[in-house]
């Protein structure tokens, strides 16, 4: 089914993260509306999350309705962009596909385990075949890495045997006491846990997307280390998660906050991929050139050739609704990650290997 | 003047006998006067060359070497008490902590500019070596040793509590190209990953190399893109640093007689020993693995 070239209606469904960003790319594409903005009613929402729903909806000039149902019953609504926090990721997701829309997760995970994540695949397949599409923001989206996967699949260097993912951000609020801004955006109260839960699936997304097979087993140590949000509240911001895959190949991903004001881009992101015929790097903060800014006083990676990859994973899950083609990740490889996402936090508190 | 025997073959020992003709006051003894030397390198991979070891303890000659060449803690054990019988001294020179890159690493960290560390990330993938071993706990020990000790080395006083470890093949059947990733875990959570590789598919003088330190201050990343280059028409590759440097610092340390901490050496040799044993246990139980204190 594609949107043979009609306006297509976007219900933005909570503003908890990242929603204005979707806003921004969504109002630039000629064929989107937004209509409304949506969330759980008032009793059931954290104070910071409604007035941040209130502002956006004010800032976009869009009625905000503190009905989910209702506002999916809206007309003209097709997209449904679910931006709210990780635990509501599911339910929200549900009630969007089971009414039919176009769902657009900011980021994993799609459910607060595996078996969440198999309903939201299922309630996914149910209405799969009326063409409707399920995706999340992702990072095997950024050039850098399609790059890389077109080496592989040109066979260039081979089979892909071992794979390594660093995906360490350098931006946090550190040793000090975290303000408004950091207390919602990294609180485990608000998120069920840390960087782990924040990008690990980025991480474990581009892993196996380069692999191009399947994780069976996962290894995982977690610790709060750089920032004292996460030291005082249990949760981590330094965590390698080791992967077994199909074949007996390799993988590591490393997901962290470091703060550091001095780094000279706003992550330490990449992948190094072996083959049996060569390897291959991807550098998935780029293509950048370096800035030195003497007014500032310091170097920057500037990213260019629009790489920033909530547009680049918005403009392809929305290719995929107008054409009614695949979205580069779709449901099953959302399902693929969240599973080993929750294997990952199961290994973390064994301290054992978790099978697949 | 001291005269020394090279002992072994191949690789390492070509680094040896390099290293000695740049360091004044050292002398490669003739084969004929082999008998007579003041002490014996082990020209050997680490946890390889136990006999030439035993061979030399025995007939009560110094035994210097690069890292420990006991496979084992019972061979550590066995070569310590046949060196004690006969009053030879063992040496352990570490020569990757001489190289000018880690040296100086040590340094900034030493000095503070990191913080106390709490990541690090070291891969090394290199071609093919010249000589080559089957089975992944000889692969592990004569490959990652060097960089395990590397990683101890930085974390200083910090403790491994645990190790897990994942390997493969990055070739067809029957070829030696491997690799491994051996997570450590120290008793406060930090962690390292040590990634080591083999491969035919690279040139022997290529390769994919980094460094990465995170600490609470600040972070340091080196990787083969930092060398100079040499582009022709066959492609490109780095020049690495020299790999004999550290050995010439190692052994000038030693007739130095000031430099070294041989008794150091000894227990970090035997550390970077055990980890590597807790890696290739790690691979064969598919868990992590405990670290006796």
């Amino acid at each position: 089914m594609s949107s043979n070239g009609k306006t297509l209606g976007v219900l933005m469904l909570s503003a908890a993260r990242h929603q204005s960003a979707f806003a921004r790319v969504l109002s630039q594409q000629p064929d989107i509306r937004l209509i409304a903005l949506t969330d759980d009613p008032e009793a059931e929402l954290v104070p910071w999350v409604r007035e941040a729903n209130l502002a956006l909806a004010a800032q976009w000039n869009v009625p905000y309705i503190e009905d989910i149902d209702a506002a999916l019953a809206l007309p003209g609504v097709d997209i449904v962009t679910v931006c709210s926090q990780y635990f509501r990721h599911g339910p929200h997701a549900l009630k969007a596909l089971r009414a039919g829309k176009h769902v657009l997760l900011d980021k994993q995970p799609m459910g607060m385990s595996a078996e969440e994540g198999e309903s939201v695949f299922a309630a996914w397949q149910a209405v799969a075949e009326n063409g409707v599409q399920l995706s999340y923001i992702h990072h095997v989206v950024d050039p850098a890495v399609i790059r890389a996967r077109k080496i592989v699949e040109g066979g260039e260097i081979g089979e892909p045997r071992a794979v390594f993912v660093s995906a360490m951000v350098t931006y946090g609020p550190g040793d000090e006491e975290a303000d408004e801004k950091w207390f919602r955006g990294l609180h485990p109260q608000f998120w069920g846990g840390g960087e782990l839960i924040h990008h690990g699936a980025y991480g474990i997304g581009v892993a196996r997307y380069l692999m191009g097979c399947e994780i069976t087993s996962v290894f995982t140590v977690a610790a709060g280390h750089f920032n004292r949000i996460h030291r005082e509240n249990g949760s981590e911001d330094l965590v390698t998660v080791s992967l077994g895959f199909e074949n007996g190949r390799v993988g590591t991903v490393i997901v962290g906050r470091a703060p550091n004001n001095a780094h000279p881009g706003y992550a330490d992101e990449f992948a190094n991929l072996i083959g049996t015929r060569g390897a291959v790097t991807a550098d998935w903060e780029g293509p950048w050139f370096l800035l030195a800014d003497s007014e500032q006083g310091l170097s920057r990676r500037e990213m260019y050739g629009r790489a920033d990859a909530t547009e680049l994973a918005i403009l392809d899950f929305l290719r995929a609704v107008r054409t009614g083609g695949e979205p580069l990740q779709g449901p099953a490889d959302g399902l693929a990650e969240v599973r080993a996402l929750w294997a990952a936090f199961d290994s973390a508190k064994t301290g054992r290997t978790v099978s697949l | 003047m001291i005269q020394v025997a090279i002992a072994g073959h191949g690789e390492e020992a070509a680094r040896w006998r390099e290293a000695c003709r740049r360091v004044d006051g050292i002398e490669v003894a003739p084969e004929a006067e082999r008998a007579n030397v003041d002490a014996v390198i082990l020209g050997t991979r680490p946890g390889a060359g136990l006999d030439l070891a035993l061979a030399a303890a025995r007939a009560g000659t110094p035994v210097v070497t690069g890292y420990h060449p006991a496979g084992s803690a019972e061979e550590a054990a066995q070569l310590e008490a046949a060196c004690r019988e006969r009053g030879a001294s063992l040496t352990l020179l570490l020569p990757e902590r001489r190289q000018p890159l880690a040296r100086d690493v040590k340094r900034a960290l030493d000095d503070g500019k990191l913080g106390s560390l709490r990541y690090a990330h070291s891969a090394s993938i290199g071609g093919l070596p010249d000589e080559t071993q089957s089975g992944s706990g000889a692969f592990l020990t004569e490959r990652a040793t060097p960089a395990l000790d590397l990683l101890a080395w930085f974390f200083g006083d910090r403790v491994v509590t645990r190790v897990f470890a994942r390997d493969c093949s990055l070739g067809t059947p029957g070829e030696s190209s491997h690799y491994a990733s051996i997570v450590l875990i120290f008793a406060d959570a930090s962690q390292a990953v040590c990634e080591i590789g083999q491969t035919a598919a690279f040139a022997p003088d290529t390769g994919l190399r980094r460094l990465a330190l995170t600490g609470m201050r600040g972070s340091l990343y080196h990787t083969e893109r930092d060398h100079d280059l040499v582009i022709t028409a066959d492609g490109a590759r780095p020049l690495f640093d020299d790999p004999v440097a550290g050995y010439a610092e190692a052994l000038a340390a030693w007739t130095g007689g000031s430099g070294l901490d041989a008794a150091g050496n000894l227990e970090s040799g035997k550390t970077a020993l055990r980890l590597a044993r807790a890696a290739a246990e790690s691979l064969r139980t598919g868990q992590p693995v405990a670290l006796e204190q």
